[in-house]
C-alpha cells in the first residue's frame, strides 16, 4: 500500500547542525571541527551561529507520490498532471519508475527573518548565519527522503536519486504546481514572482520510484500481514 | 493474567502470515481495502483464516489493519467501521470451527502523522484508535494486536486507545514497531527504546513486523528481549520486495524463511508469525521446528529506564551516574521567565543544547511563571527541546496539567518529577505515570519533611505500596532522598546520606537529589555541594538535578564513580580527563604592543568586539582618526587580502575583519570628518537583480568596498533595472554592481547592461554571485567580473582606475 499517494506532512523533523558542514558551507578548509580552527573568535562566531541555528530553525516537510503513466519524449506524464514533469531530464529520470514523489522542506521563517534582522548592523554574524541557513535547508530534505525511501522500499523498488527543481531543465515555473500537489501551504512555504521559494531556506525535489531488477517470486502482497 | 500470557510463560505461539498475498490469489483488486471484504467477501476471508490454522497457526490477526475511521474514509466507509471489525472478528471464530485459536484483533496505523511530528492532535488519534478498538473489544477479540507503527507517538495513543477499550477485561496488548534494515524506525527510535517506551505504557506483548526479512529483524527482537521482560513478537516479511508484472513480490521461500525459526527462539521470541508475502507454508514449517520448544532463557539488564524517542537511559547501581541538566528553570533568571512570558522557546532551546553539549544525560523541564499558561508551555517546551537534542527529559511542575501535557507531547518515557506521599498528589500523578508509560521521581516526604531517614524510608514504602495500586512497577520510581541546605542544618546532610544508602539497600530502588540546595547561602558553593555529591556517591546516588556547566562536578562526578563501581575499566574517568585536557588553551605570548599595534591585529584577526574599545583608546591617546584609518586599519585589511590570496585566510575571516573595520570606522566617522579626511574614491551603485532574494554575498561586498573608502549606494535586493538605472544617474555612479545568484534572475544582469549601454551613462559594470562566471559576464558585455567577496576591492579598483583613464 503507498501512504503517500495522499500529501504527507511532518512537522517538528529533529535536527543536528554538523560543525563539519558549516565550516564547508563557509568553504574553511582542512578543518573538520571548530576545535581545530586555530583564531579562537572566528570558531566562536561560528558556534554562536549554529546555536542561533538551534533556537530558530524549525524543520517541516510535506511529500505525496504521483503514479507515473506514460513517458514521451520531452516530457513525463503522471496520474495527476500533464505538466509536471518537462524536459530530458525528467524522462532520463522516470523512464524506469512506476511512481514519483515530490517534497517540499523548509527550516521556517524565523532564521531568515533573523538574518534580515541583523544584516545591516551585524553584517558578519548574517554571513555566519546565511551559511548555517544554507546547509540547514538542504538538510531537511534527507530526513523526508528517509521516509519516502521506506515506502519506496516496502513496495518493491529502489529510489532514485533526489532531483531539485530548477536543476537541468526541469524549470523553476514548474514549482507553482509542486507546491500545490504537496500541500505545501501547510509547512508554511510559497513562491515569488521569480518562482524562488519563500522562507528561501526551503528546497523541492523529486525522488523517482525505480522498478528493480526481477528475482525469483513466491508470493506478493500489497498491504502488511 | 489471561490464558494466553499463562501459555507464553511455557510455550511458544504462532501468528498467521500474509492476509495480503492471499487475498490477491483470490483476485483482491490491486488498490482495494482488503478491510472491505469482511463484509463483501466473507467467504474469502474465512478460507485464508481456514489455510493459517489449518497450517499451525494459533493466533490469527483479524482482517482489519485498514479499518479505522481515516483509513477508511479513503473508500467511503468510515460509517462501517463497526461493521467491518465485528464480521472480522466472527470471520475468525467461524474459521476456527470449534479450535482453539486466539482473536487478535488488528490495529495499523492511523493513515496520518500525529503530532508534534504530524498534522494529527494527540487526542484525536487516540478517539481514532478508540473507535476501532472497542469495536473489535465488543465483537469479543481475545487480544488487541498494533501493528506497524513506525512513530512511538503513534504507537503511544494506540495503546492508550486499546487500554482504554480494554479497561476492565482480560484483554492483552500486543504491541508491534516497524524498524528499518539499520534497525530504527522512520522516526529514528532504536529497538532499546522502542522496548522501554513500549513497556511503560504497560502492554503485554512487544514485537516487530513487517519492513524486513528475517536477517535484519533478528538484531532487533535480540535487543528487545535483552531490554525487557515481556513476551515477545515478530513477523518478518518474506525478503524485500521487488515488483513484477505490476505486483509486489517477496523473493524469501518458506524454506528459507523457516530457517531462521530457530533463531528467532534463541533471541527471545515468545510469539513467531509472517508478515508480507508469508504463506500458511512458511507457517507449517516453522510449526514442526518450533513444536514443543520453550521460551529461551532471557539475560535481561537491569535497572530503571528512560528514554527520548531516541535513545534509552539506565538508572541503577553499575550503570553510569546520571546528570539531569537543572539550567531549563525560570527561577531567579529574569530573562528566561520573560521569554516565556512571551511564549518563546528560543532561550528554553538554548539552555537544552548548552547543557546536552556540556554533559548532562537528561534534562530537567520546568517553565512555571506565575500567571503562564504552563500547561501551552509545557507543551512548547517539550516539542521544542526534541528537536534538537535526543536526552530524555525530566517533566517538572507542580501543577498536573502542566505534567500531563509534557507527558503527552513526549514520545520517549519520560521522568515526572515529582511525587511525594501526600495522597492527594498520589492520586493525580500515578494515574498519569501510568497512562502514558512514564517512571517519576518521589520525593521520601510527605506534607512535611521528615528529620530522619527512618521515617523518609517509611514514606518510600508507603509511595512503593501506593505504586502498586496503580500497578506502576517499582522500577520506574526513582526516590529523591532530599538534600537540605548544609549550612541550615548540618545533620540533614547525614540523614540525606542515611537515606540514600536505606533505599538502595533495603528499598532497592534507585536515588536521586537536587543536589545545587546543599550549598545554598554559602561561599564557593560549587566546593561544597561537589563535595556532598562525591559523598553522595559514595552511599550509592544514581543520579541528581545538577548544573551540567560545572566543570569541577564533572570531575569529582567521574572520580567518585570509580570507587562506586560505575566506570569499570574507568573508561569513562578517563575520558572526562582527556576532554579537560583538550580544552585548557594554551596562553598565548602577545608580548608588549601597542594601541596602534593592537589595532591593527584586531582589524587583521576580526576581533569585532574589541575594536571599539582599541580606537577609542586611540583617540585617547590622541592618536590621529585618519592616521588610524589609512596608516593601520587599511594595511591591516590589505594585508588580509594578502593572505587570502595565498590562501591562508578564506571568506569567514575576511568577513569577520571587515565587519571589525566598520566598527572601528564607525566610531571614528565624527573624527575623521571633523579633521575633513573623508573624500570618497568614488560612487558605486550596488544592488541584487530583480526576482532575487539573495543578498548576503551583497551585503558583504559593500562592507568591504566601503572599507576601503568607497562612496557604495546599496540598493537592497529585488531591484528593478530602472532604479537602479535611476539611481545611477542621481548619484552620478562610476561603478553599477550587480548580483544575482539564480539562473532565473541572472539575465537581468543582461538587461541592465544594455539599458546602460543606451542610454550612453558614463559608468562601468562589475557582476558577481553564484550562478556568474567571467564567460557570461564577456558575453553580456559588462566591463568586469568578480568571483568572490575576496576580489570585489581589487576589481572595483581596477575598474575605477580604467574609467579615470577614460576620462
Amino acid at each position: 500500500m503507498i501512504k503517500s499517494l495522499k500529501p504527507v506532512v511532518l512537522l517538528n523533523i529533529p535536527f543536528k547542525i554538523e560543525e563539519s558542514e558549516i565550516i564547508r558551507e563557509l568553504r574553511l578548509p582542512k578543518y573538520k571541527s571548530l576545535k581545530e580552527i586555530p583564531e579562537e573568535n572566528i570558531a566562536g562566531y561560528i558556534k554562536k551561529a549554529i546555536d542561533i541555528g538551534y533556537t530558530l530553525i524549525s524543520g517541516k516537510g510535506c511529500y505525496r507520490t504521483v503514479k507515473i503513466e506514460k513517458v514521451f519524449k520531452d516530457h513525463v506524464t503522471c496520474d495527476i498532471s500533464a505538466t509536471l514533469f518537462q524536459g530530458s531530464n525528467m524522462v532520463k529520470l522516470l523512464k524506469n519508475c512506476d511512481y514519483a514523489t515530490l517534497l517540499v522542506c523548509t527550516m521556517g521563517p524565523e532564521f531568515e527573518n533573523k538574518i534580515d534582522e541583523i544584516k545591516e548592523k551585524e553584517p558578519a554574524e548574517a554571513f555566519y548565519l546565511d551559511r548555517v541557513g544554507a546547509w540547514m535547508a538542504d538538510y531537511f530534505a534527507d530526513p523526508v527522503e528517509r521516509h519516502i525511501e521506506t515506502e519506496i522500499n516496502k513496495n518493491g523498488y529502489n529510489k532514485t536519486f533526489r532531483f531539485g527543481v530548477g536543476y537541468g531543465d526541469w524549470k523553476l515555473p514548474v514549482q507553482a504546481e509542486v507546491l500545490k500537489v504537496t500541500d505545501a501551504h501547510k509547512i508554511g512555504v510559497s513562491l515569488n514572482e521569480a518562482f524562488i521559494l519563500n522562507p528561501r531556506f526551503s528546497v523541492s525535489a523529486l525522488i523517482g520510484w525505480e522498478r528493480k531488477m526481477s528475482p525469483t517470486s513466491k508470493a506478493s502482497v500489497e498491504h502488511p500481514s | 493474567m489471561s490464558e494466553i500470557l499463562e501459555r507464553l510463560k511455557k510455550e511458544i505461539l504462532l501468528l498467521d502470515g500474509s492476509m495480503g498475498a492471499l487475498l490477491q490469489e483470490r483476485n483482491l483488486p490491486s488498490g482495494y481495502a482488503p478491510d472491505l471484504w469482511n463484509i463483501e467477501r466473507p467467504e474469502a476471508i474465512i478460507e485464508v483464516h481456514q489455510e493459517y490454522i489449518s497450517a499451525g497457526s494459533q493466533i490469527i490477526l483479524t482482517n482489519t489493519f485498514g479499518a479505522s475511521r481515516l483509513r477508511l474514509a479513503e473508500y467511503s466507509a468510515q460509517d462501517k467501521i463497526r461493521e467491518i471489525n465485528a464480521a472480522a472478528v466472527q470471520h475468525v471464530r467461524t474459521a476456527a470451527r470449534g479450535k482453539k485459536v486466539y482473536v487478535a484483533g488488528d490495529v495499523g496505523p492511523s493513515g496520518t502523522t500525529i503530532a508534534p511530528f504530524g498534522e494529527l492532535p494527540f487526542d484525536q488519534a487516540i478517539e481514532i484508535f478508540y473507535e476501532q478498538c472497542i469495536e473489535l473489544v465488543r465483537a469479543g477479540c481475545d487480544l488487541i494486536a498494533i501493528e506497524t507503527m513506525f512513530d512511538l507517538q503513534e504507537m503511544k495513543a494506540a495503546v492508550i486507545a486499546a487500554k482504554e477499550a480494554t479497561k476492565g477485561k482480560d484483554i492483552p496488548i500486543m504491541a508491534h514497531m516497524t524498524f528499518t534494515q539499520d534497525g530504527i524506525t522512520d522516526t529514528g527510535s532504536d529497538a532499546e527504546t522502542a522496548a522501554t517506551v513500549l513497556e511503560g505504557l504497560g502492554v503485554d506483548i512487544l514485537g516487530v513486523n513487517c519492513s524486513t526479512g528475517p536477517e535484519h529483524m533478528l538484531p532487533v527482537v535480540k535487543t528487545m528481549a535483552q531490554t525487557t521482560r515481556l513476551f515477545i513478537s515478530a513477523e518478518p516479511n518474506a525478503g524485500l520486495p521487488v515488483q513484477l508484472n505490476g505486483k509486489t513480490v517477496f523473493p524469501a521461500s518458506s524454506e528459507e524463511m523457516a530457517s531462521y525459526a530457530e533463531r528467532f527462539l534463541e533471541a527471545g521470541v515468545n510469539i513467531l508469525g509472517g508478515c508480507c508475502g508469508t504463506t500458511p507454508d512458511y507457517i507449517r514449517k516453522i510449526k514442526n521446528i518450533l513444536k514443543d520448544k520453550k521460551p529461551a532463557a532471557r539475560n535481561v539488564r537491569k535497572g530503571m529506564k528512560i528514554s527520548s524517542r531516541m535513545r534509552t537511559v539506565f538508572v541503577g547501581p553499575g550503570h553510569p551516574f546520571l546528570k539531569i541538566g537543572e539550567k531549563i528553570n525560570p527561577t531567579g533568571k529574569k530573562l528566561f521567565s520573560q521569554a516565556i512570558k512571551e511564549g518563546r522557546t528560543d532561550l528554553i532551546v538554548a539552555a537544552a543544547r548548552k547543557q546536552f553539549e556540556a554533559g548532562a544525560h537528561a534534562l530537567d523541564i520546568n517553565v512555571g511563571v506565575p500567571l503562564v499558561d504552563e500547561a501551552e508551555m509545557m507543551k512548547n517546551a517539550v516539542t521544542a527541546i526534541q528537536n534538537v537534542v535526543n536526552i530524555p527529559l525530566v517533566i517538572d511542575s507542580s501543577y498536573v496539567s502542566a505534567l500531563e501535557q509534557g507527558m503527552i507531547y513526549y514520545p520517549g518515557k519520560a521522568l515526572v518529577n515529582s511525587v511525594n506521599a501526600e495522597e492527594e498528589r498520589i492520586e493525580e500523578i500515578f494515574p498519569l505515570v501510568k497512562k502514558y508509560g512514564a517512571a517519576v521521581i518521589a520525593l521520601v516526604a510527605g506534607d512535611d519533611i521528615p528529620e530522619t531517614a527512618a521515617q523518609r524510608i517509611k514514606n518510600a514504602e508507603y509511595l512503593i505500596k501506593r505504586a502498586e495500586d496503580f500497578k506502576i512497577p517499582k522500577e520506574n520510581i526513582i526516590f529523591d532522598c532530599l538534600a537540605l541546605t548544609v549550612s541550615a542544618v548540618q545533620e540533614a546532610a547525614a540523614q540525606t546520606l542515611e537515606t540514600i544508602r536505606l533505599v538502595s539497600r533495603d528499598l532497592g530502588s534507585p536515588t536521586t537529589l537536587g543536589l545545587s540546595n546543599v550549598s545554598f547561602g554559602l561561599p564557593n558553593r560549587h566546593l561544597v555541594h561537589n563535595t556532598f555529591l562525591a559523598q553522595c556517591i559514595s552511599a550509592g546516588l544514581d543520579a541528581a538535578i545538577l548544573d551540567p556547566y560545572d566543570l569541577e562536578m564533572h570531575q569529582v562526578a567521574s572520580a567518585a564513580s570509580l570507587f562506586a563501581r560505575r566506570d569499570p575499566e574507568c573508561r569513562r574517568y578517563i575520558q572526562v580527563q582527556a576532554d579537560l585536557e583538550g580544552n585548557k588553551a594554551a596562553p598565548k605570548d602577545e608580548g608588549p604592543q601597542t594601541t596602534r599595534d593592537k589595532i591593527y591585529k584586531a582589524v587583521l584577526e576580526g576581533e569585532r568586539e574589541s575594536i571599539v574599545q582599541l580606537v577609542k583608546t586611540g583617540i585617547d591617546e590622541k592618536l590621529d582618526a585618519f592616521d588610524m584609518f589609512l596608516n593601520v586599519m587599511t594595511p591591516a585589511i590589505r594585508k588580509l587580502g594578502d593572505l587570502f590570496g595565498e590562501r591562508k585566510k578564506f571568506i569567514p575571516h575576511l568577513v569577520a575583519s571587515a565587519d571589525t573595520m566598520k566598527r572601528g570606522v564607525e566610531f571614528l566617522q565624527p573624527y575623521l570628518e571633523k579633521s575633513g579626511n573623508v573624500e570618497k574614491k568614488g560612487t558605486i551603485i550596488f544592488a541584487t537583480v530583480k526576482g532575487d532574494i539573495h543578498d548576503i554575498g551583497k551585503n558583504i561586498c559593500c562592507l568591504m568596498l566601503r572599507n576601503f573608502g568607497f562612496n557604495v549606494v546599496d540598493l537592497g535586493r529585488n531591484v528593478h533595472a530602472d532604479l537602479i538605472l535611476k539611481a545611477a544617474e542621481e548619484h552620478k555612479a562610476d561603478i553599477i554592481a550587480l548580483s544575482a545568484l539564480m539562473t532565473t534572475t541572472m539575465m537581468q544582469m543582461k538587461v541592465i547592461a544594455e539599458e546602460v549601454r543606451a542610454k550612453k551613462l558614463p559608468c562601468k559594470i562589475m557582476i558577481g554571485g553564484a550562478v556568474t562566471t567571467k564567460k557570461f559576464a564577456e558575453e553580456i558585455g559588462v566591463d568586469a567580473y568578480g568571483k568572490d567577496v575576496g576580489e570585489v576591492v581589487t576589481v572595483a579598483e581596477n575598474l575605477l582606475e580604467r574609467q579615470k583613464n577614460v576620462v
